[in-house]
């Protein structure tokens, strides 16, 4: 039944996949058995000109690939209501859809687009004879945009959907940065800093190099990026406005400048720098630069990252022989080892509510995205099988980016797990290795 | 044997060879530059890596061709049989003070980045000490630590891995 269900996911996606180009697209491999049936209905259309983009099919797309939705196949669909007038209720409740979308677009000339959408509850409607007047409408919305604002629209669309139908903040709006790294026969490498929708679309590069760049870490206000370049033949951490382009050198001690991790008040990294000996972490102050070191002794201490409440920090370390995570709390310096199962531990970082961690964990050789529960200890493997790497969590906590490698292509890939593993997809990228995800913040840029 | 090992670099070059080549590795991998080239170079993928070792700024004659050191999975020390080599890289600087060297440590890909460029750095650091004992000084060194973000190999063999497990000493201008 479950293989079923996959299969229904994967015809639907190819069935409302645009021939736009988009360099990765999202294949969804594994849905969760309780996804909400929706049908969105093609928007209508008014205007002479061609729509240069198909917004239902978007919205379509950013709710079937949240795995949380089964999309009614849009064939199947034989009533196209554009207002509430020519909504029969029951035509809906036969296909067994819980929630309807449907909307207009009208094109003014400029260039400009008003657009409609409106978002009812079919259970609802035949709740409606009850003491408190259910109304079956969640949402009902107009906006007037201009044409490179569509695609953006959409997503904001797709957002309101998802936060009123599961209670959680939607990430369709949100980007990702990610490193590319390009092979070609008898050429050097290039190594590019990569920004793009969540989805893959509409990426730049705002850094390319000849030389590693690594890292990326946005900033708490999605504004920057920091990261680490050896283009200098030498490691070298810099912050670099997403806008402008423009950035800073941070720090470019001799040995590792590297692993940048913000804090959630968005005025301190934290750092590695060897400069004293080994690696270890320090705290770098964006204004001003005072610098002051938080980790001590020779073995290795990396990968910081801050507690959303940016009271404690927790790191790798392999002062107990190999890599495991520990948590110092700033204020009293206190240390305390946060990792018992198995003999590598890495990367690890926060899941929003605070209650569990994300990181590398090996398991008899073989490198997995996993999360433990930290007041039980419990380690689950989310992703497993492959070499994956640098998992990056979502700003609503529900889903986690990560490089997986595909051995078969000898490519690196990025691929999507949710936090209770029942949500997996891949994306497919062609162009060259792909490395180092990181999730922006829910107001990127 | 001049000839012969042109022509498998030609061949690499033009079939663009990611997977393994010819005989595995047995045993101890930390060794010398000259096993790779007459043994492993089928396996290397990124001869231009290579290439730019040989044709740096620094001495190309006899064992200070030698420019890369190998090392076993998760350890850094300096194989013994490498000792000698980097005491005459020691000696080739401290006879020319005008010379600056570049040590460059590398990892095979397995886990996570920025643990491997500590790991990276420890390798480099463990070269660095070699000649800083025979009395380099200071500014003619430095080490920069390229973690698993520059492989010369690609592939998920054994022998892919001990490639890039490796320092390359890199004379610059």
């Amino acid at each position: 039944m479950k293989l079923i269900k996959i299969i229904i996911c994967v015809v639907l996606l190819c069935v409302l996949q645009t021939s736009s180009y988009a360099i990765l697209n999202l294949e969804l491999t594994k849905g969760v058995d309780r996804a909400i049936p929706i049908a969105v209905v093609p928007f209508q259309f008014q205007g002479n000109q061609q729509l240069p983009l198909d917004i239902t099919t978007i919205i379509s797309q950013d709710l079937q690939n949240s795995g949380r939705f089964k999309l009614l196949d849009v064939k199947a669909i034989q009533q196209t209501p554009s207002n509430m007038n020519n909504v029969d209720f029951q035509y809906w409740k036969d296909k067994n859809v819980d929630d309807l979308v449907f909307g207009k677009i009208e094109s003014f000339g400029n260039n400009k687009y008003k657009i409609s959408f409106s978002l009812l509850n079919i259970y609802k409607h035949f709740k409606k004879k009850s003491f408190f007047n259910a109304s079956p409408v969640l949402a009902k919305k107009t906006y007037v945009v201009t044409a490179k604002d569509l695609r953006k629209l959409a997503h904001k669309i797709s957002d309101i959907i998802y936060e009123k139908l599961t209670g959680e903040r939607g990430i369709f709006s949100t980007k990702i940065a990610y490193i590319l790294v390009t092979r070609m026969l008898n050429q050097p490498r290039k190594y590019s800093l990569i920004i793009s929708d969540a989805d893959g679309y509409n990426p730049r590069a705002i850094l390319t190099s000849s030389q590693p760049i690594m890292s990326p870490a946005w900033s708490p206000n999605g504004k920057s990026i920091a990261y680490v370049s050896f283009e200098n033949r030498r490691a070298a951490l810099f912050v670099s406005n997403v806008a402008t382009g423009k950035r800073r050198l941070i720090t470019n001690f001799p040995g590792i400048n590297g692993a940048p991790a913000w804090s959630p008040d968005g005025k301190h990294l934290a750092v590695v720098l060897s400069k004293n000996g080994g690696a270890k972490i320090f705290l770098v102050g964006l204004h001003g630069g005072k610098l002051s070191q938080l980790t001590n002794g020779w073995l290795v201490d990396t990968e910081p990252c801050f507690s959303p409440d940016g009271k404690s920090i927790l790191f790798t370390s392999d002062r107990a022989g190999s890599p495991q995570i520990y948590l110092r709390d700033l204020a009293s310096g206190s240390l305390r080892r946060l990792t018992f199962v198995g003999n590598y531990n890495a990367r690890a970082s926060f899941t929003s509510d605070k209650k569990n961690i994300i990181m590398l964990h090996r398991d008899q050789g073989s490198f997995n995205i996993a999360i433990q529960d930290l007041q039980t200890g419990v380690v689950t493997v989310l992703a497993g099988a492959c070499d994956n790497q640098s998992p990056s969590i979502a700003p609503n906590g529900h889903m986690v980016i990560y490089a997986s490698h595909d051995s078969k292509n000898d490519n690196g890939l990025l691929a999507l797990v949710s936090t209770d593993g029942k949500v997996r997809l891949s994306l497919p990228e062609t162009k060259g290795e792909v490395r180092e995800p990181a999730w922006g913040p829910f107001n990127s840029k | 044997m001049k000839k012969l090992f042109c022509l498998s670099c030609v061949c690499v070059l033009l079939f663009g060879c990611a997977h393994q080549m010819g005989a595995i590795h047995n045993g101890s991998v930390a060794g010398t530059a000259a096993m790779v080239q007459t043994q492993g170079l089928g396996e290397v993928s990124d001869l231009q890596a290579l290439r730019s070792l040989q044709t740096d700024a620094g001495p190309h004659n006899g064992i200070l061709a030698v420019r890369s050191f190998y090392f076993a999975f998760d350890r850094y020390n300096v194989a013994s049989q490498d000792y000698a080599i980097i005491q005459a890289h020691a000696q080739y600087l401290l006879q020319h003070p005008q010379k600056h060297v570049v040590i460059e440590g590398n990892t095979d890909i397995r886990g996570s980045r920025e643990y491997n460029i500590a790991l990276g750095q420890r390798r480099a650091n463990a070269v660095e000490s070699i000649l800083r004992m025979q009395g380099v000084p200071k500014n003619q060194v430095r080490t920069v630590s390229y973690g698993a973000e520059k492989p010369i190999s690609y592939g998920s063999t054994e022998t892919a891995y001990s490639l890039n497990r490796r320092d390359d000493l890199r004379y610059e201008d």
